[in-house]
């Protein structure tokens, strides 16, 4: 591997702050590590049969993102159409975790002007105007609270979402848009998990860009 | 003789994620690891004040004989602790304040994750430039 560095110029404050090029960042470290992975796994594969020359010509397809796919262990993600719903789903779970990544650390800055937030309430309240408001340059439409220690946390208009086309609610699972939605979740997640409250946070889009967060905290 | 500044970076869960001798040149007069042990049974005494205030400076969070221990804690509960001998309140707070901002920097970076050790040179550098300036 070719070790260089390259000195890039700064980039302006509000680049360089939004919440894209957080992710973006996440991005580049979660498929760097996934490729250090895939790569130590070839090498293991190429020492143990070296006379397969199968092996090598699998590894020239490496973890270039593939539609919404990130690179997925050694499962065959070998045309693009043709994701397994094993393969989606354990892109979920890699964007999910990258917003919990990114959740503890925006949140680490958002509240480094403003006096700790102790109470329960207070910090969901927080998540609904300041991080959405950090996220989406808006507030979050409606929070709801049910008895049992849940919220729910409504946003008419994700902009993330204001791109698709009206969905009936019959659509099936690869056709709804969880990728952005499952980054939300992460994000929600890590934010109350670095603030102390460790949930459990799931998603429900029901017509984009109309979608809601449903909160649980176990007591 | 030296005025003594020991700084740690402790992080949730009494992980200790950065650690720094800030004090002004000369020879210290108090016994090897003193230091630490104060810091370590200071960290009871941080949790404890976490709830009595909104602020994030918890001025003076512990004495030890002549030593002080004066604490900071961000809203994710890393806590900032600082042993000295002499009471400085200011200027602590403004330097608490700065290492909290070079902190939030070192969180930017997407492959440092929250509550692992700091093993930046920048960071360890800046921090030793905002102990000059603010402590000594």
């Amino acid at each position: 591997m070719v070790d260089e560095t390259v000195t890039l110029p700064q980039p302006p404050a509000e680049v360089a702050e939004s919440p894209f090029i957080l992710l973006c960042n996440e991005w580049i470290r979660y498929t760097s590590e996934a490729f250090m992975a895939r790569q130590q796994q070839q090498q293991q594969q190429q020492t143990d049969s070296k006379s397969n020359p199968g092996a090598a010509a699998d590894g020239t397809t490496d973890g270039r993102p593939v539609a919404a796919g990130a690179g997925e262990g050694s499962s065959s993600s070998s045309s693009p159409s043709s994701l397994s719903s094993a393969d989606v789903d354990g892109v979920m779970v890699a964007l999910e975790e990258m917003g919990f990544m990114l959740g503890g650390k925006i949140v680490e800055r958002l509240t480094a002007s403003r006096s700790r937030l102790q109470d329960e309430k207070d910090i969901v309240k927080f998540i609904c105007k300041d991080l959405w408001n950090y996220l989406f340059h808006k507030q979050a439409d409606r929070l709801q609270t049910n008895r049992r220690g849940g919220y729910v946390i409504q946003d008419n208009t994700l902009r993330w979402l204001r791109h698709m086309p009206p969905m009936p609610d019959t659509a099936p699972p690869h056709k709804r848009p969880m990728a952005p939605v499952s980054v939300i979740c992460g994000i929600i997640r890590g934010a109350l998990t670095h603030l102390g409250l460790s949930a459990s946070v799931s998603a429900s889009v029901a017509e984009p860009p109309c979608c809601s967060f449903s909160i649980k905290i176990p007591s | 003789m030296a005025t003594v500044y020991v700084f740690v970076i402790v992080g949730k869960g009494d992980q200790l994620l950065y650690e720094a001798d800030l004090s002004s040149a000369g020879k210290r007069d108090d016994s090897p690891h003193l230091d630490q042990f104060i810091l370590h049974a200071a960290l009871d005494m941080v949790d404890a004040q976490v709830f009595h205030t909104q602020q994030m400076y918890l001025k003076l969070v512990d004495k030890f004989n002549e030593f002080f221990v004066s604490g900071y804690v961000t809203a994710g509960h890393i806590k900032l602790m600082l042993l000295h001998k002499h009471r400085n309140e200011d200027n602590i707070k403004n330097f608490f304040q700065e290492v909290h901002d070079l902190y939030i920097r070192t969180l930017l970076n997407p492959f440092y994750e929250v509550n692992r050790p700091i093993y930046s040179s920048g960071f360890d550098k800046r921090v030793k430039q905002a102990g000059k300036k603010y402590l000594t």
